[in-house]
């Protein structure tokens, strides 16, 4: 008679996980053994017993209820100890979530975004022209204010150009929004003249008689020519602007030179010159483009 | 159905289809108004008009010509057009008669519309017009010659204008374009901005018939320009006259930085004012007495020109009295020795260059004097110099 078998094989045998060949020797064993027989019918006594003690909770779904509510218990305690920053961040992620939807795409959802983008555009360059069309606005505006305030801002900003290479759009430089701020800034200043000799000098000087009416005259001509919404021609615009610059040098030029003298005529016939010079630039620029306008 | 049959029928088909594509591009092409199937003809339209008609034509592009004719007659012709009219435009109350006034209207081969006369056609246009003619033409990027007419108006952007044998009046404009006046009388005016201005032999037919050259960049020459008021300005460009002075006439030529010189005879008199600025500066080859002013800033000129003259000082060696021409490579005084001296009004007496010298001596006066008054001769021609950085010569011819 063979040994009797170890208690782990008759748990893997009652397991059913020996393999094949072990698995018969063990059962050729039980068939002839009494007392392993024995202890294999007290394995399966106390595993009927087992089962039958763990037959509810084995045939609640996993996991039981009351599991279930004890974890959720558990989720619920430590809920509450975040409630305050979930709060925020849930109402984050709802709004989020919103949007989220929003850009799914639908085909009318997709329209009206394309609807929105044209309105969008159309809004963006109406504004942009709008507030070109309102700049040259402001040269009437320093023609027409009073005679000390005006001409010592345009001096001033026309000084301050002056150390700037001199380019064609000098009468666009005048127009600038910067301008009318000086105009309004020297219209409220009510304080004296700085005491620096330098300083004093520079503000002292004011445009010579008869400037004024060039700077208007030369304002209107420009805004005539761009008023006309047809793009000047390639040629055209090359030979104005190359002419223009010209006549804007001279102009820095000779103004620089009545400035530096005041009281010498010759000095300010240069100057009106070259300003006349602009006129009839101007004029003809704008005869041109009349010229060229379809009829 | 077999395969032979199949591509038998197949070939019928394709043949078929190219014999009507072909027949209908056929009878579209005798149908429609094609431009091109007539590119030669040339469409010629003439009116009896007064001797002294006003003729008044534009086009966007295209040579345009102008020539007079004795016939009271004016003939419009063209190569490139569909149809020319010349319509006739009679002031209220008119008498019937020879017309007075005749618009040219075109319409070119891209223009089924009819002839009209907003100026856009592009085409080469012929005009015979009467002698006693005026003639108004205006185009955008076409050349302009006209040639024996009594009074001339032509303005081109891009284009060339020529202007030939007009008898009393020449007003021409550019932009871009060179301006060419010859063998003309009467009152001149030339305008452009870069492009050049040229007059050669050209007189006044009346006694205050003036001569005006403008430009902006284009340079000015004038030849026997003999109108006894002339004035020529350009800010870069320089101006250029030669010929015999107007007796009494009166000459100005304004410049910002280009030079002026003129090229008068030997013989030529006149009294000289200059006005300079920064490096402007006088070259002369004539014996001139000259007068300097020079002006301080704060000196005004009224109370500066009646200063007594006084003898230059030393540091301005050519501004000083001399009666030689200073040396031809005698450099001009550098800018630190023209520091001008308030309120001095200096005389200084040029004599004419040496004949035997082969380079012309020049004398160079320097730019501190503000102002320079020389007389040459009896000064009978008063010439006005205004140059703010350019040179002014006085050349001998």
């Amino acid at each position: 008679m063979k040994e009797c078998l170890g208690e782990e094989i008759l748990q893997a045998y009652f397991d059913g996980e020996l393999t094949g060949e072990r698995m018969e020797a063990a059962a050729l064993h039980l068939a002839g053994c009494r007392t392993c027989s024995a202890s294999l019918r007290e394995l399966e006594s106390e595993a009927d017993l087992l089962f039958s003690a763990l037959a509810r909770e084995f045939e609640a779904p996993v996991p039981t209820e009351r599991l279930q509510r004890r974890i959720n218990a558990a989720i619920a305690g430590l809920e509450v100890v975040s409630t305050a920053t979930q709060v925020s961040t849930s109402t984050w992620r709802n709004w989020l979530s919103s949007l989220s939807s929003l850009l799914t795409l639908t085909p009318q959802r997709a329209f009206g975004y394309a609807s929105l983008a044209v309105v969008l555009a159309f809004a963006v360059i109406f504004g942009i022209t709008y507030r070109r069309s309102n700049l040259p606005v402001t040269t009437p505006q320093i023609a027409k204010a009073p005679v000390n305030a005006p001409a010592r801002s345009i001096t001033q900003s026309q000084q301050a150009n002056e150390s700037m290479p001199a380019n064609h759009d000098e009468t666009a430089r005048v127009q600038t929004p910067k301008v009318t701020k000086v105009i309004k800034h020297n219209r409220t200043n009510t304080t004296p003249l700085p005491s620096n000799p330098a300083v004093a000098e520079k503000q002292e000087v004011k445009l010579l008689p008869g400037e004024r009416s060039y700077l208007k005259t030369i304002a209107a001509l420009d805004n005539t020519i761009k008023s006309e919404k047809r793009t000047m021609r390639p040629a055209l615009q090359a030979e104005y602007e190359r002419n223009l610059a010209l006549v804007d040098r001279a102009i820095a030029a000779t103004r620089s030179a009545a400035k530096r003298n005041p009281n010498d005529p010759d000095a300010a016939d240069f100057m009106f010159a070259a300003y006349q010079s602009k006129v009839d630039l101007l004029n003809t620029i704008a005869d041109a483009r009349a010229f060229n306008r379809p009829r | 159905m077999k395969g032979s049959d199949l591509t038998a029928a197949m070939k019928y088909v394709i043949l078929s289809l190219a014999i009507i594509v072909f027949a209908s591009g056929s009878v579209a092409a005798l149908i429609s108004p094609s431009r091109d199937n007539k590119p030669d003809q040339t469409v010629d339209r003439t009116l009896p008009v007064d001797a002294n008609v006003t003729v008044t034509f534009c086009a966007s592009a295209g040579q345009i010509t102008v020539r007079s004719w004795n016939k009271n007659e004016v003939r419009a012709r063209s190569g490139d057009v569909q149809q020319i009219e010349l319509r006739r435009v009679d002031p209220p109350g008119q008498q019937p008669g020879a017309a007075k006034k005749v618009d040219v209207y075109i319409n070119d081969k891209s223009d089924d519309r009819g002839p009209r006369g907003d100026c856009q056609a592009s085409a080469d246009v012929e005009l015979d017009v009467p002698k006693g003619a005026t003639v108004q033409v205006q185009t955008r990027d076409g050349n302009i010659n006209i040639v024996g007419v009594d009074a001339a108006y032509a303005g081109s952007q891009n284009g060339d204008i020529l202007i030939e044998q007009v008898n009393q009046r020449i007003e021409a404009g550019s932009i871009g374009g060179n301006i060419l006046v010859k063998d003309s009388r009467g009152r001149v005016t030339l305008t452009t901005a870069g492009g050049g201005i040229e007059a050669t032999n050209i007189g006044a037919s009346e006694a205050d018939d003036t001569f005006e050259a403008v430009s902006v960049s284009g340079d000015i020459q004038l030849e026997k320009v003999t109108h006894s008021r002339l004035n020529a300005k350009s800010v870069t460009g320089n101006i250029s006259l030669v010929g015999a002075l107007a007796h009494n006439g009166n000459y100005g030529f304004n410049t910002m930085s280009g030079d002026v010189t003129l090229s008068l005879p030997s013989d030529a008199s006149f009294r000289l004012v200059a006005r300079l600025s920064h490096t402007g500066e006088i070259i002369t080859d004539f014996p001139l007495t000259v007068t300097t002013e020079t002006l301080s800033p704060q000196a005004k000129p009224k109370t500066a020109a009646p200063t007594p003259p006084t003898p230059a000082p030393s540091a301005a060696p050519s501004a000083a009295p001399t009666t030689a021409p200073a040396p031809p490579d005698t450099p001009k005084p550098s800018t630190s020795e023209k520091t001008p001296t308030s309120g001095t009004v200096t005389i200084v007496k040029v004599a004419p260059a040496p004949v035997v010298k082969v380079t012309p001596p020049a004398v160079a006066v320097p730019y501190m004097p503000r102002r320079v008054i020389g007389i040459c001769g009896s000064g009978d021609a008063s010439i006005n110099v205004a140059s703010f950085s350019g040179t002014v010569h006085l050349q001998r011819q």
